[in-house]
């Protein structure tokens, strides 16, 4: 087997610090959606409302949320609002990871990784806030 | 009280799937929707919904300490997950779509296929052989997609180029249809892409492919919740359960043999594949 040439360009350009910074962005989301999470289940425990263990049909029990009534959701104050805002930042955690990816590689002077970066974090932009409704 | 034995109930169903999971390293999807689905009589969707948050938290922490130790090729996996996304996006649809038509049961006998493709794959993979280095294609090369970690056992820096791109995002495009379907994180196909199409080593692959299953997991999600098929007090324990599992998993028990953990895993998803089946096909 012949040797195969490394690539020209210097691999794995993003700056230490950056990497650093994403695994810290990751650490950061999952922890606070847990917190969170932990909350909503906790204030449900309290509440003693909620789950229907025979039926989980989101849709049927009216539990189902989605981004535009989250908020009201939220301010509700029940356990099932909480732990619907817990799940939107455990959602957002891997999106902020590709922004921060746009940024970072930018910053590292590789705009076609950041070109690139920036189609997926559109891609998931496009999911969230378009496809998502339009299936409701 | 009732509610607090239920979620009870649930958290400790997904802490063992996230521990089984974690153990044999192979996603805790693919143990918790089975269950959720034939034992808890959750409806598929909502069991989708719920298992791709699961993996978006167990495959969370995981990523973080692979990134920061330059095991990921980040590179890789910002390409590919544009792949990956519309996959996920593609196969969420395609559930929300067989739920309203009816067609639940040929999901169920589609999972249950899948259950059995991953035993063989998964086998595969365990056995991490290194291979010959892969001629890098022009984009590869225009995108400098190789690279190189720092291998603790070999105690040296290890170089690899990357090399096919095109059939790595066809695979990965598969592995996003999959992930969107039956909210797993398509770990077996994503690892097989990067290591057999793009030449990676087992370490770099694997990293890298926890790397996107987040993304993957969040694009399929994002359907469902905007569909309305997520339920916060169904999901939340599960999430909680599963990163426990998997904490104590990766944290506690790492003398453990994987090998011998995935045979027994084995048998584990061959009954589950057999009883999805069975129910797809209408029979007891």
């Amino acid at each position: 087997m012949s040797a195969v040439p490394l690539p020209a360009q210097e691999p794995h350009s993003l700056p230490p610090g950056t990497t650093h910074q994403m695994a810290h962005l990751l650490r950061f989301g999952l922890g606070l959606a847990v917190a969170i999470l932990c909350v909503g289940v906790l204030r449900a425990l309290i509440d003693g409302t909620g789950l229907n263990f025979g039926g989980f049909d989101a849709v049927a029990n009216h539990m189902a949320f989605d981004l535009s009534s989250t908020g009201s959701y939220l301010l509700g104050g029940n356990g099932a609002g909480i732990a619907a805002f817990g799940l939107l930042v455990l959602v957002a955690t891997p999106v902020a990871r590709v922004a921060y990816g746009v940024y970072g590689f930018w910053r590292a002077k590789d705009p076609m990784l950041a070109r690139i970066a920036a189609v997926v974090f559109g891609l998931l932009l496009v999911g969230l806030f378009a496809l998502g409704p339009l299936l409701r | 009280m009732l509610l607090g034995i239920e979620l009870l109930v649930l958290a400790a169903i997904a802490m063992a799937a996230g521990l089984l999971g974690s153990l044999a390293g192979i996603g805790g999807g693919l143990v918790l929707i089975p269950i959720l689905v034939v034992f808890v009589g959750v409806p598929f969707p909502e069991a989708v919904g719920a298992s791709a948050l699961t993996i978006i938290a167990t495959s969370t922490t995981a990523g973080a300490t692979f990134v920061e130790d330059r095991l990921t090729n980040v590179r890789v996996g910002m390409l590919l997950e544009i792949a990956t996304v519309p996959g996920a996006f593609a196969g969420a649809a395609f559930v929300i779509y067989a739920t309203r038509s009816g067609l639940t049961s040929l999901l169920l006998i589609a999972l249950g296929v899948v259950l059995l493709a991953t035993v063989p794959g998964t086998l595969l993979l365990l056995r991490g052989k290194s291979r010959p280095p892969i001629e890098p294609d022009a984009l590869s090369r225009r995108l400098g997609l190789g690279g190189s970690y720092f291998d603790r056992r070999q105690d040296r820096e290890i170089a690899y180029t990357a090399g096919r791109t095109t059939p790595a995002f066809a695979v990965m495009f598969g592995a996003g249809i999959i992930s969107g379907l039956f909210g797993i994180g398509g770990g077996v196909l994503k690892v097989f892409a990067l290591d057999r199409a793009l030449g990676l080593p087992i370490k770099v692959s694997t990293a890298t492919s926890n790397f996107m299953i987040g993304v993957t997991g969040a694009a399929g999600v994002s359907l469902l919740i905007g569909a309305g098929y997520v339920e916060p007090l169904l999901t939340a324990p599960l999430v909680l359960g599963s990163v426990l599992g998997s904490y104590v998993g990766t944290r506690l028990l790492p003398g453990l043999s994987n090998q011998s953990i995935r045979l027994l895993f084995v048998p584990v998803l061959i009954l589950f594949a057999a009883e999805l089946i069975l129910r797809g096909v209408g029979l007891p």
